[in-house]
């Protein structure tokens, strides 16, 4: 049984398709990366993979580990393992990180059948996975993302995540904005959380992710179809010959 | 029964008591006060001040101001009480002595129930009750003064620190009578001194009576006085309050007033600045449901140079509620260099809801500085999808963001057994929210 499947899966947002057919298949463990142009869909895929309002699956189905994922709100997919790690972190002014992070974390270990952390092990357990990826204390007591550096905000994203403990991470260009200290630090910390239970897709523009998060497949996006797949060999033929090689003319390309 | 005749029936109900209510020096202040209603009789919307809250039917209703009720079980309300504080009980309208507890005080702190304080003569108490805030063009205030029987009086000489907090509770619990209750809280903040109040108004599920509270304040040079108020009356309650406050030179006022009881209730805060160098932080918000109308007016009046006000305004409104801010700033003009901000937020999260918000500034200086700004909207899409992709339910979603949006009139407040009583009246809310 594969572990996230997805067939033949539309999408439109507004009444306009943005992804026309895409079938992938991710096994446990494994990490893909998904790399296209702006306007190819990647967003819209992150954001149909998580439940967000306003993307219409109109064709397709997506299942994982054994569930069929549309038939479920945001905060069950979540419980269910599968995170997103946003393009865009979201600005929460009033919730502390440290609030935020514990409603969470026991949201999913109930939806997962695990106790509830309390006070103390929470705070023990958000110490330790935020020294891996050097968050400073003051950042957890902050509200959330509020008033954060680009490169924080990316960086509590990668932490949200390992606090989280999902199976499946979907990683929306965690290095958009990101300078190349700033990706070290993100990309450390997601090869921390690599193991054979934990299957990531990453989400990237740029081939330079692929050389810190090196994939174990690669898929070319364009208009809402993959048009290329291929091992990691795949993104030092981006690099060096472009999208054009795939037909793409980005200059041509829509909105995202 | 007509508004004439009901201020009529009032000033019966006057003359017939006015002999057994306390302090016999305060007759003629009662008796001009009476005058002073009848003649006026209650606000209505055509007074520019009163435009968005209708007081008709409060001015119709036979809310009656002598009825003495019979004390309920107060250990039912004992949750109302905030630890480790010294406290005034007022049950039905009366200072309740077995729950009212003053522990020992510093030297020159006072603090007594109003019942007890006007029963001798006190030169100094005449100088301060109903001067702060007086009863002219206020026919409400005017109505407490003929009628007030009870309430918080507390004195600190210069230099004193009120180590706790004081705490005023008001509990009605009064059957079928529907009472019309008339408190009065007077606060005298010598220079230097330092104290926090907590005004609690609490009321019978379902009850029907009518709360007309004045509170007033004075602030002495370079004194502090934080001023926290739980308005968590029956939500079938009328609730009419103003608390008004001077402020000498460099003294600091603080308050936050939150409402979440009442059908129909109007919490006004004034401020007259009237030395150089003082300043007050105003904060305020209403959680409301059902059918319920919380009308938040504020008056920051600067009379004199260099003072600052800031005022932050939180409402939270679900179902049918309505919400009034009205937010007052005069910068008179010799009041150069004032330093004044205003913000009111609105979050409706019912189609239903409805709130009114109006910012009222009065400039006559030109070296001022006057911000204000409003918004009204609903839960933030992209917020409550953040916090649901990380597995946070939807109900627990939009708990966290209402709690946070209405968390910032508590950002002053330091952390501490006042500030909890405060925030338990949100949570009880949050408990029954959808």
């Amino acid at each position: 049984m594969s572990f996230l499947s997805i067939k033949n899966l539309h999408a439109s947002v507004g009444g306009k398709e943005i992804l026309k057919g895409i079938n992938l298949e991710v096994g446990e463990g494994e990490v893909h990366a998904i790399m296209g142009p702006n306007g190819s869909g990647k967003s819209t895929l992150s954001y149909v993979l998580s439940g967000r309002e306003g993307y219409d699956v109109t064709e397709g189905e997506i299942v994982f580990k054994g569930q069929n994922v549309l038939e479920m709100e945001p905060h069950e997919r979540a419980g269910a393992g599968i995170y997103l790690a946003f393009q865009y972190p979201v600005e929460i002014p009033g919730v502390s990180n440290l609030t935020f992070l514990k409603t969470a974390v026991n949201a999913v270990r109930t939806a997962r059948g695990q106790e509830e952390l309390d006070a103390i092990n929470f705070l023990k357990f958000a110490r330790e996975q935020g020294n891996i990826l050097e968050m400073k204390d003051e950042l957890l007591k902050r509200p959330v993302n509020v008033g954060f550096s680009g490169g924080e905000k990316k960086r509590n994203e990668i932490f949200q995540m390992a606090m989280l403990e999902p199976s499946l991470a979907i990683l929306d260009e965690t290095d958009s904005g990101l300078d190349i200290d700033a990706l070290r630090i993100v990309s450390e910390g997601v090869n921390k959380l690599r193991s054979p239970e934990r299957s990531m897709v990453v989400i990237t523009h740029y081939q330079r992710l692929l050389d810190h998060i090196v994939p174990d497949f690669i898929h070319v996006l364009a208009d809402g179809r993959f048009v290329a797949s291929g091992g990691k060999e795949l993104a030092l033929e981006l690099e060096k010959e472009g999208y054009a090689k795939f037909g793409i003319d980005e200059g041509a390309s829509a909105a995202a | 029964m007509t508004t004439n005749e009901n201020t009529a029936r009032i000033v019966d109900s006057f003359e017939q008591a006015k002999n057994g209510l306390p302090g016999t020096w305060l007759v003629g202040a009662r008796e001009g006060a009476i005058h002073s209603f009848a003649a006026a009789g209650f606000p209505t919307q055509r007074v520019e001040s009163w435009k968005y809250t209708n007081l008709n039917r409060l001015a119709r209703g036979a809310f009656d101001p002598l009825a003495e009720i019979a004390a309920p079980d107060v250990n039912a309300w004992c949750d109302l009480f905030i630890d480790g504080c010294d406290r005034i009980v007022i049950v039905n309208g009366r200072v309740d002595p077995v729950h009212s507890t003053i522990g020992a005080l510093a030297d020159g702190v006072s603090v007594s129930a109003l019942s007890d304080a006007v029963e001798e003569i006190d030169p100094d108490l005449e100088k301060q009750l109903g001067q702060i805030a007086p009863d002219e063009g206020a026919p409400l205030v005017a109505l407490n003064t003929a009628f007030m029987r009870d309430g918080l009086v507390l004195r600190l000489a210069p230099g004193t620190v009120l180590e706790r907090p004081v705490q005023v509770v008001h509990i009605v619990d009064s059957g079928d009578t529907a009472l019309a209750l008339h408190p009065r809280t007077l606060v005298v903040a010598g220079d230097n001194s330092q104290a926090t109040v907590v005004e609690t108004f609490a009321g019978a599920e379902g009850a029907g009576y009518w709360t007309n509270a004045v509170t007033e304040i004075r602030v002495g040079k370079n004194a502090s006085v934080q001023h926290l108020k739980r308005q968590s009356e029956s939500v079938a309650a009328y609730h009419t309050a103003l608390t008004q406050v001077r402020l000498d030179r460099d003294a600091r006022f603080y308050s936050v007033a939150l409402t979440v009881g009442g059908i129909l209730s109007r919490n006004e805060v004034k401020v007259a600045f009237e030395g150089e160098g003082a300043e007050c932080k105003l904060a305020g918000g209403s959680l409301l449901r059902g059918r319920q109308h919380a009308d938040s007016t504020t008056e920051a009046d600067h009379r004199v140079p260099n003072t600052n006000s800031d005022q932050v305004f939180r409402n939270v409104l679900d179902d049918n509620s309505h919400s009034v801010f009205q937010g007052g700033v005069i910068v008179r003009k010799d009041a150069q260099k004032t330093d004044s901000s205003q913000s009111n937020r609105n979050l409706l999260l019912s189609s239903g809801a409805q709130a009114d918000t109006k910012p009222e500034l009065q400039i006559f200086a030109d070296d001022v500085k006057c911000a204000h700004g409003a918004t009204v909207g609903d839960l933030d899409k992209t917020s409550m999808f953040y916090l649901e992709s990380r597995g946070i339910p939807p109900k627990q979603a939009k708990a966290l963001l209402i709690e946070a949006f209405i968390g910032e009139i508590l950002e002053d407040v330091a952390e501490g057994s006042a500030r909890n009583h405060i925030e338990s009246a949100i949570a009880n809310w949050m408990v029954e929210a959808k």
